[in-house]
């Protein structure tokens, strides 16, 4: 069954199609095999019409919007130039201030579909036009964007609160130093590339930042300050609560557009320009989580859950046993799956036995958390990847892409070891 | 003959992508006024209908989508894992193509067609209305699962006789 | 492997022997609307899967998945409507979009409390009379557990008089909402998953949820101390299994019978494992120092006009005024004899030394 996905996928054909394509094959098999009837089919429908309900996905568009205005109107590319500039004779600069918005966007938005397709539009082309190394561009905004899994507040969390059965304000606590902790190293790969491979994340070009001081200080209040005021309002009226994460996204997408306008670039070609490009990008990402979703409910018809439950009985005990295999399990499953369905199938598997082991439960959702984060990024099938796909231009090829990410899968496998072994990393926050 | 057909389905899903595109700007318009109307309301002791402008946005934002579908599909901006198919000659692309419409897109629309029909006509006779205080009724935004995976179909259909086409030599 | 799930039935008699006819093997899925860190809902599901299987010899396998699993949480009705699942645990409330008549199963703002609601629902004529609102819907309907009273929910500042009440932001949605907003709240829905962050950060002022053992789990305690009580617009609020009919109709009769006979059970069950685990729940919440506040009278006065107004505006159609007649008319007749023994007992613990501590 994943063999005939990867193949689909990998024939270049687009990607929800070919999941979704590839669920009906199998669910011809199932109806020939007697695993279930034509009518368990129309679930696909109630599925569907979810998709179009889900509160959290109308951040989407928004946060998409507000990125693409930002990009087209290229207040982004004054903003990141000139963190470069702030940076001067420093090499990598550039990554420096995509790993620090991306920390940000990730902590105003729990969805990645928002922040990776946000971050490609305002990062990705200034990087790649000031010689940074492609496939290292890439990687850095896949892997930057996809920090809002776990910097709090975060979908994966709420998911997995719930299926843990402990309480989600305790999850963001704990896996607040964790997410932290993440960007960090984030950080200091970037600055680790930049010594090692200067060619790969090039400081800016002498003239532009040659300028003298008073010249940068006005730069900065112009360039710099807007954008990030921009980005702190969206995040303050989240946690000052004027906000829920969808209504801060359509309040930055209406303040990109002040922005603009203060800024004179706002004119009615560049409003449906941005529009249209939402639009695209937005159809791009729920199309593909249509595809996933026919393909979920084919994989639960033809008993795929329970298939993985039997799988997982009788597998060595032990605190380090369940570890190891829950560890291994999430990240093989999630080369393939999404992660929503990783949450729905495995957890309730795991959970239990975590109890009976006296594992704390919600370390254990942070380490699971962490997990599923990565599993955004590991090539093939992952979903981050593929949003960078789709925002990225043309001559970025896939393999960059897929490439790129590799390191940031490292990286995220050691703060993986790191939480495991220093349980105090989730623990010392997250109590009553 | 054919190519009037193509020009129509290609112009039927610019259309519809305009109209999506123009969506969008409602949608962000609608987000923001329910944000700012839910923290200015208190203040002003008036109670706006939130959760109609709650419900016009995701209905909007599924508008979207289900329009753009096929008008995405037409712009090739569905995205495709293209390690090997950047490396094909513009025939076997067209090869991929061919057989991806006709052996994935095409069913699967078959699949969400068939599968949508019987809850969205039910939704349409029953008139679906809202559950929650001040809500907009449902019935009409479920019609747009049809109407969209349709166009997203005939996107489709045109995508083939154009791959179809490519494979041929160029004679009459 | 797992075989051949739900359709397929053996109908075994052994090949040339005598006529041991041997039950048929039947595999259902089962959709709750339930996610499962709602324990004691969720449960439900998993104890009516018990008990089907051990009334059949295990021959009859039910297979509980939890909201959001198969179809999502709240469209459990329409998925075993088109056979989808054959079974499906929900609350007809959820639909009420789709005929205002689905809500009698569940709950009405100032209607019935959980036994009256049972005594309808079995001997008042309830279940007769539900059952013909989901004849349209081509579903059997069956008792599915009763939370009993809830509570009226969380407020950042108390609600000390009608005033209070105006251009409040609170999540509370359905019937419940529409008899706030009749109070001058701004009713909104969020998901489950938000309603927590919405509240700490104030994008809210108050938000109900169930009672002490499902809100200590959401853990609003630690960032609202105010808890309001009663929930008006859900005295009780029965769920039910909603089973396919065609796949009713298939069943052989004894397999009917052990799914009455284990929805009956769950339906008791249910509400003596709430009534058992809200007290210490409300205990430990008081411990930690929550204030449990009734509601003012003038409050509860003008919700209860507003909900009878709500609920004839409701019924607007020929089946639902027959519904809602029938079950006023039950609601009147119980409480005189609830008012009578019941509530008289009620009040003289409530106002002695045995009382609670929140009175
Ligand atoms: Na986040
Ligand atoms: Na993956």
């Amino acid at each position: 069954m994943v063999g005939v996905v990867l193949a689909l996928v990998f024939s270049g054909y687009p990607v929800a199609f070919a999941i979704g394509g590839a669920s009906v094959l199998f669910a011809l098999l199932g109806l020939a095999t007697g695993y279930f009837d034509p009518p368990f089919l129309l679930a696909l429908a109630d599925r569907v019409f979810g998709i179009m309900q889900n509160p959290v996905l109308l951040a989407v568009p928004y946060f998409i919007f507000m990125g693409v205005v930002l990009e087209k109107s290229r207040l982004a590319e004054d903003l990141l130039t000139t963190v470069g500039a702030l940076f001067g004779r420093v090499r990598g600069g550039l990554a420096l201030a995509v790993v620090v918005v991306g920390a940000l966007l990730a902590a105003a938005t729990g969805v990645v579909g928002a922040s990776v397709v946000a971050m490609g539009a305002i990062a990705l082309p200034v990087m790649l036009r000031h010689g940074y190394r492609p496939s290292f561009a890439a990687g850095t905004v896949a892997a930057s964007g996809t920090l809002g899994q776990i910097v709090p507040p975060s979908i994966v969390l709420i998911v997995l609160g719930d299926q843990l059965g402990v309480s989600v304000g305790s999850l963001f606590a704990g896996a607040l130093v964790p997410g932290l902790m993440l960007a960090v190293l984030f950080a200091g790969y970037a600055a680790f590339v930049a010594w090692r491979n200067p060619e790969a994340a090039p400081a800016l070009p002498p003239e532009e930042r040659s300028e003298p001081g008073w010249a940068l200080a006005r730069r900065v209040a112009t360039a710099l300050l807007p954008p990030l005021v921009l980005i702190l309002v969206v995040l303050g009226s989240i946690f000052a609560g004027v906000a829920t994460p969808t209504e801060a996204g359509a309040l930055g997408a209406v303040g990109a557009l002040g922005l603009t306008a203060i800024n004179r670039r706002l004119s009615r070609p560049m409003i449906w320009d941005a529009a249209r490009s939402t639009a695209s990008l937005t159809t791009m990402v729920v199309v593909l989580l249509i595809g996933s979703t026919a393909f979920a409910l084919v994989f639960r018809g033809l008993y795929g859950d329970v298939w993985i439950e039997e799988a997982l009985v009788g597998l060595p005990g032990g605190r380090v046993g369940l570890l190891v295999v829950a560890n291994v399990l999430v990240f093989a499953l999630g080369f393939f799956i999404d992660f929503f369905e990783i949450a729905f199938i495995v957890v309730p598997l795991l959970a239990p036995a975590a109890a009976a082991l006296g594992i704390d439960l919600v370390w254990f959702g942070v380490v699971l958390g962490m997990n599923l984060q990565t599993s955004f990024l590991t090539p093939p099938f992952g979903f981050s990847l593929f949003y960078l796909r789709g925002v990225a231009p043309p001559e970025l090829s896939t393999g960059q892409i897929y490439r790129g990410a590799l390191p940031f899968v490292a990286l995220q496998l050691i703060a993986l070891a790191l939480v495991i072994t220093f349980p105090e990393l989730v623990l010392a926050f997250s109590g009553d | 003959m054919r190519n009037r057909l193509l020009l129509w389905a290609d112009r039927l899903s610019a259309a519809v992508g305009w109209v999506s595109a123009r969506l969008v700007v409602v949608m962000v318009a609608a987000g923001a006024l329910g944000a700012l109307l839910r923290y200015v309301a208190p203040l002003l002791g008036i109670t706006p209908a939130l959760n109609a402008i709650g419900d016009v946005q995701w209905m909007v934002f599924s508008a979207v989508f289900l329009l753009g579908a096929a008008w995405a599909l037409a712009e090739d901006a569905h995205v495709r894992v293209d390690v090997l198919y950047a490396r094909l000659s513009p025939r076997r692309r067209a090869l991929v193509d061919l057989i991806g419409t006709l052996g994935l897109l095409l069913p699967f629309c078959g699949l969400l067609l068939w599968a949508s029909w019987p809850g969205v006509m039910e939704s349409v006779a029953i008139r679906e209305g809202a559950l929650d205080a001040g809500g907009l009724p449902r019935w009409p935004v479920k019609l747009l699962v049809p109407l969209g995976v349709g166009l997203l179909a005939l996107q489709g259909v045109a995508q083939a006789v154009k791959a179809a086409a490519a494979l041929r030599p160029p004679d009459a | 492997g797992p075989g051949p799930g739900h359709g397929r039935r053996e109908t075994g008699a052994a090949a040339g022997g005598p006529a041991i006819v041997t039950r048929p093997r039947v595999r259902w899925r089962l959709a709750s609307s339930f996610p499962r860190s709602t324990e004691i809902l969720y449960r439900a599901a998993e104890h009516l899967a018990q008990r089907v299987a051990a009334l059949t010899d295990g021959r009859f396998e039910i297979e509980p998945n939890e909201g959001g699993a198969l179809v999502p949480p709240l469209q459990v009705l329409d998925a075993v409507q088109a056979g989808s699942v054959p079974i499906g645990h929900t609350a007809g409330y959820y639909y009420l979009g789709k005929t205002a008549a689905l809500t009698f199963d569940t709950a009405v703002p100032f209607g019935m409390q959980a036994r009256q609601h049972d005594a309808w629902m079995r001997h008042g004529g309830g279940r007769e009379l539900t059952q013909r609102t989901l004849d349209a819907f081509g579903v059997v309907g069956l008792l599915g557990g009763n939370t009993g009273t809830q509570m009226g929910g969380w407020f950042r500042r108390p609600v000390r008089s009608l005033s209070d009440l105006r251009a409040l932001t609170m999540r509370i949605p359905g019937l419940g909402g529409r008899a706030m907003e009749q109070l001058g709240v701004i009713a909104q829905t969020l998901p489950g998953g938000e309603i927590y962050g919405a509240l700490e950060r104030g994008a809210i002022d108050a938000t109900e949820w169930v009672g002490p053992y499902d809100d200590e789990k959401m853990g609003f305690y630690r960032v609202v101390k105010t808890y309001h009580y009663p929930g008006w617009w859900e005295p009780s609020a029965g769920l039910s299994f909603y089973v396919n009919r065609s796949e009713w109709d298939r069943l052989p009769p004894s397999y009917r019978e052990a799914l009455q006979t284990a929805s009956g059970e769950v339906n008791a069950i249910m509400l003596s494992e709430y009534d058992a685990l809200n007290a210490p729940a409300l205990a430990s919440l008081l411990d930690r120092g929550v204030e449990a506040v009734p509601f003012p009278p003038d409050v509860m006065a003008a919700a209860a006009q507003a909900s009878r107004a709500l609920m004839d505006n409701a019924a607007d159609d020929a089946h639902s005024r027959e519904l809602l007649q029938s079950y006023r008319d039950f609601q009147a007749a119980t409480d005189r004899w609830f008012n009578l023994a019941e509530r008289t007992m009620a009040q003289a613990y409530g106002s002695g030394g045995r009382g609670p501590r929140v009175a």
